[in-house]
């Protein structure tokens, strides 16, 4: 089963999702491509949108799709959540072609969204959006205590990370044994 | 979210876009982010020019950081009152425990204590922001010596010498200070500092003198760069300067002296007869009219806080001299009442490739 068959019978929209066109419509015909991420749910997007992510114009570069073959074969990106990979594709949408303004405050609040949205944007190689969200994630820290950015940012103590470490060496140490034993089995 | 868990390039652009005093609060959090921060930062702390503690009342004093770039206060070292706050966060700092009050970034000391808790703030930041730090002690006053910290050197921003002043005072507090990165000093009196003083050792001296006929400079001074202004100069101070450079006999470390003579003989000298005979007495050697000379300027040892100038006086001049000792070159120029000298660190040799 193809991931756009996966996509277009387990996510709700029949048709894919499309992009807001930018206001300056681009002479020559764009050429779009799709993606989707955890929920199946397939976007279509620009190339020109999708040059913001390294990651997508490398793959898509040397393709030379046809519509056809690329509505056929959207991107998966299995790790991305679909409302995070929504909230990608909008910020590519609506910077396509313009230069990025220093700040950008339309990205989200929460601290588990930001954190998904850094992974994703990370992973998408999307520079600029990487430097935003990094930014606001260094800006919930700013003028806090310690104790306040350990619990923001749930860094363990140094007895927490003492502990982890011992855990991880006994763990390590069961495993060696568990193997020589085995070893020794064997070799009997 | 756990910062944690980001993988290192995100971890290291969040560091990137801290302050520097949200990154040493940062660093009190655990040993295993104090690592991370000083591994992800190293090119960003190795651009740091200096810190500089500022002791802007007696039971008072501000941490500064400068970079090429920017100031940044990151610690407010204060005496407790009694009616500071109670809920301090304690910090272990290399087998001493130091209060701290956040987000303020204020470390406490108790008068009794108040060495001990510098000296483990200040190992503190040399283990931050990097071992071979510069670390800068600018004061105004003579009453306290600076203290004797690793890395420190003291600064004396300005300096009033006059008749009032308790020499032997001022001179103890010279020998208990740390090294000098620069003396900023107005001389209102004869009275000077002894030839022995850490004084002379300054790696940078600005001074005004206004009483005494040749500046003591001109024959103790042993640090790198030298701002000298005087009333008076005896010519043959000027001369035996120059020469006992020549010779080797002081000066060593000189990389630029700038001398700025109000009056007297030098400026009567200079009216009324040729500069030459002024080089003549050197021996200075010449360059060729159809030569262009190199022109001598070094960024200054230290910037006093709004100091617009960040080099020393370019010299472009015709007229050298060598040391005979390393055969190293010093321009020389003379215009109206002010002498500048300025030393390469070429052979005579490597100095005259240079001319275009």
């Amino acid at each position: 089963m193809s991931s756009t068959e996966q996509g277009t019978s387990s996510a709700a929209p029949a048709e894919p999702t499309t992009a807001p066109e930018s206001a300056a419509a681009p002479e020559v015909p764009e050429s779009f491509y799709y993606v989707h991420g955890k929920d199946k749910v397939v976007h279509k997007v620009s190339a020109g949108a999708l040059q913001h992510s390294a990651l997508i114009h490398g793959m898509i570069s040397n393709l030379g799709y046809t519509e056809e073959q690329a509505k056929a074969n959207p991107f998966p990106f299995e790790n991305i959540d679909g409302d995070i990979l929504q909230m990608v594709v909008d910020w590519c949408n609506q910077h396509k072609g313009k230069p990025t303004p220093p700040e950008d405050t339309n990205l989200p609040k929460q601290k588990e969204k930001l954190f998904d949205l850094v992974l994703a944007v990370n992973y998408l190689e999307i520079k600029e959006l990487l430097t935003y969200c990094c930014k606001q994630v260094a800006m919930m820290v700013k003028g806090k205590s310690p104790e306040e950015i350990r619990e923001i940012w749930m860094i363990p103590t140094d007895a927490e990370d003492e502990a982890a470490e011992k855990e991880a060496k006994k763990r390590a140490g069961k495993e060696a044994a568990g193997e020589t034993a085995a070893a020794a089995g064997d070799a009997k | 979210m756990k910062l944690l868990k980001f993988p290192l390039l995100v971890q290291d652009e969040i560091l990137d876009n801290m302050n520097y005093r949200n990154l040493f609060l940062l660093s009190f959090v655990s040993k295993k982010v104090k690592k991370l921060i000083k591994y992800s930062q190293m090119k960003r702390f190795e651009s740091i020019d200096s810190i500089r503690y500022y002791c802007c009342l007696p039971d008072k004093l501000v941490v500064y950081v400068y970079s090429k770039h920017c100031r940044e206060n990151v610690l407010l070292i204060s005496q407790r009152q009694k009616t500071t706050r109670k809920d301090c966060f304690q910090s272990n700092l290399s087998g001493k425990i130091v209060d701290f009050l956040f987000p303020s970034s204020v470390a406490l000391f108790d008068p009794w204590d108040r060495d001990s808790v510098f000296n483990s703030i200040h190992n503190n930041f040399l283990d931050f922001f990097g071992d071979s730090l510069k670390c800068l002690w600018p004061t105004n006053t003579y009453e306290n010596p600076v203290p004797q910290l690793r890395n420190m050197k003291a600064c004396f921003e300005s300096l009033c010498v006059n008749e009032y002043t308790d020499l032997e005072t001022l001179n103890n507090f010279f020998a208990l200070s740390p090294a000098w990165e620069h003396i900023h000093a107005l001389f209102e009196t004869t009275i000077e500092v002894g030839p022995d003083s850490k004084f002379y050792q300054a790696e940078s001296i600005e001074i005004c003198q206004k009483e005494s006929s040749s500046p003591a400079m001109l024959l103790h001074f042993q640090g790198r760069q030298a701002f000298i202004k005087c009333e008076e100069c005896e010519i043959s101070d000027l001369i035996e300067f120059v020469n006992r450079w020549k010779l080797g006999e002081g000066f060593q470390n000189l990389e630029y002296l700038r001398i700025d003579i109000n009056s007297g003989e030098f400026s009567l000298f200079l009216h009324g007869r040729p500069n030459s005979e002024i080089l003549k007495a050197f021996e200075a050697k010449h360059i060729n009219r159809t030569k262009q000379p190199p022109t001598h300027t070094l960024p200054r040892v230290y910037l006093e806080d709004g100091s617009p100038e960040p080099n020393t006086d370019p010299i472009t001049s015709r007229t050298y001299v060598v040391r005979k000792s390393d055969n190293r070159v010093a321009s020389v120029l003379i215009q109206k009442k002010t002498l500048r000298f300025g030393v390469w660190d070429k052979t005579e040799e490597e100095f005259l490739g240079m001319l275009e």
